[in-house]
């Protein structure tokens, strides 16, 4: 009974009426028929993009302070301007966005692969299991399969990249006994191209 | 000597790939089954993500026809519509019973085999193999096992006035309950099979468990959605890659950072050598 006492003092006065004690949810019932629900709503489609509420950024969106020229504002970059004096929309051609797309006449490469390419990669990988297995182990079966053959194909190693490069002129200052000298440390950097990365 | 070179050494099996609908993207078979998350609900403080699955993978039970076939779409999109429905009504919904898959390795019926089926009205005869389910362990053997049945939509034919006739059709055999069997080439009895390495180590073959004799692949089993055969396979020469190209190796190692081999290839004349950089 006490809840439809109509007054509810506004003083700061703590009573007992239940106007007090909110549940900390709204007890919403939709229609009064149907689908009842007491407890948290939450709508996962403001989640979403929408009619009205499309821009995150701008949320909320029709607030009176907003600035005038993010109204209509669709995100994309605008290809002109208003004039201020004639209230007109000029459009700047340089603002016209521009796809550059790359030029694809004798492109060698097709969307798709073909399913014959299954059957050659199988090919493959079984002449070099076999390898495998007539080597004893992967290692000496690299040494004698030529690299194009192998399957998987070898991916390119540090050590790899250190054969191609630099092994060499190492072994080069190594027998000429001037691997320890300061004009060929990697330090330096205005030397030839393998130098300035090896210093990297 | 290592794992890994046991597993060089080792044949690859390639048997397990054997299939029709080998090809099938698995993002689209996920897609037709339902089996994709309808909502994550992430970003908990480090707590693992809860997800809200259209149909829960688990749930995803195949049938008679493909997935991606009017009748399983229809299944699917009903179990989907019940799934929620329950989830809305805050109803348990009724997980459907773990399916005991026979693992790839351990499969050994392939399209075209010749089997014997083991139970029903037609137990002890043998005929071909027609279409396999094997997230299921069926198989589905040419002409023998089956029933009579009508079309579905009855009732739509009455109303078009076409005379419907009961036709027959192939019921599946579960290979785990032993209800089909592979047949034996020596004598012709039902065996089990395995698959074995052959004398020179180099591929799989499957051997019966009986007589150890060798039970050959039919061509059929080769078949899927696009070819016959990749050997030959007919290349679309708009579409198609052809091999050659698509194996070719065009990357040359050089010592240059990406930025560089930009700059080289488009001409542009850059000085300034790139600061060291450190890995800690």
């Amino acid at each position: 009974m006490s809840s439809m006492i109509v007054y509810v003092p506004s003083r700061g006065v703590r009573s007992l009426n239940p106007h007090h004690f909110n549940a900390p949810w709204p007890f919403v019932k939709v229609g009064r028929t149907g689908q009842r629900k007491i407890g948290p709503r939450k709508f996962e489609k403001f989640d979403w993009p929408g009619q009205n509420r499309e821009f995150p950024e701008l949320s909320p969106k029709f607030q009176k302070l907003n600035p005038e020229e993010l109204r209509d504002y669709t995100g994309c970059q605008s290809i002109g301007y208003t004039d201020p004096v004639t209230k007109k929309f000029v459009i700047v051609e340089e603002m016209k966005p521009e796809l550059v797309v790359p030029d694809l006449t004798n492109f060698r490469l097709k969307p798709y692969v073909s399913y014959k390419t299954d059957a050659e990669i199988e090919k493959r990988q079984k002449a070099y299991e076999a390898a495998v297995r007539k080597y004893g182990s992967p290692e000496k079966a690299d040494a004698q399969v030529k690299e194009d053959e192998r399957w998987p194909p070898p991916a390119l190693s540090a050590r790899a990249l250190f054969d191609i490069f630099y092994a060499d002129k190492v072994r080069q200052y190594f027998a000429s006994g001037t691997y320890d000298h300061p004009a060929n440390s990697p330090k330096r950097r205005d030397d030839t191209d393998s130098q300035q990365s090896l210093s990297r | 000597m290592t794992t890994l070179t046991k597993v060089l050494l080792r044949a690859s099996n390639k048997y397990t790939e054997l299939g029709y609908n080998r090809h099938m993207p698995k993002s689209y078979v996920e897609r037709v089954t339902q089996a994709v998350p309808r909502r994550v609900y992430d970003n908990r403080f480090g707590a693992p993500a809860i997800t809200r699955w259209r149909l829960h993978p688990d749930d995803v039970e195949h049938g008679e026809f493909r997935p991606w076939e009017q009748k399983a779409v229809n299944n699917t999109l009903t179990k989907v519509r019940d799934y929620h429905k329950h989830k809305l009504m805050q109803k348990y919904h009724q997980r459907g019973l773990p399916q005991q898959r026979i693992p790839d390795e351990l499969w050994t019926m392939l399209k075209g085999d010749l089997v014997q089926v083991m139970i029903g009205k037609d137990k002890g005869k043998k005929g071909k193999i027609a279409y396999i389910v094997k997230e299921r362990n069926w198989v589905f053997v040419e002409g023998l096992h089956m029933k009579r049945t009508i079309s579905d939509d009855l009732e739509r034919m009455k109303k078009m006035g076409v005379q419907q006739f009961p036709s027959l059709r192939e019921q599946p055999l579960d290979v785990a309950k032993g209800e089909v069997m592979l047949v034996d080439p020596k004598d012709e009895q039902p065996c089990e099979a395995e698959w074995v390495l052959n004398e020179d180590q180099s591929d799989y073959i499957r051997v019966s468990k009986e007589s150890g004799v060798e039970i050959p692949i039919p061509s059929i089993a080769f078949q899927t959605y696009e070819y016959n055969d990749p050997k030959t396979y007919r290349e679309v020469e708009l579409k198609d890659t052809s091999v050659e190209l698509t194996l070719e190796r065009t990357y040359k190692p050089s010592l240059s950072t990406f930025e560089e081999d930009i700059s080289k290839e488009q001409g542009i004349d850059e000085r300034r050598t790139l600061k060291p950089t450190y890995w800690y």
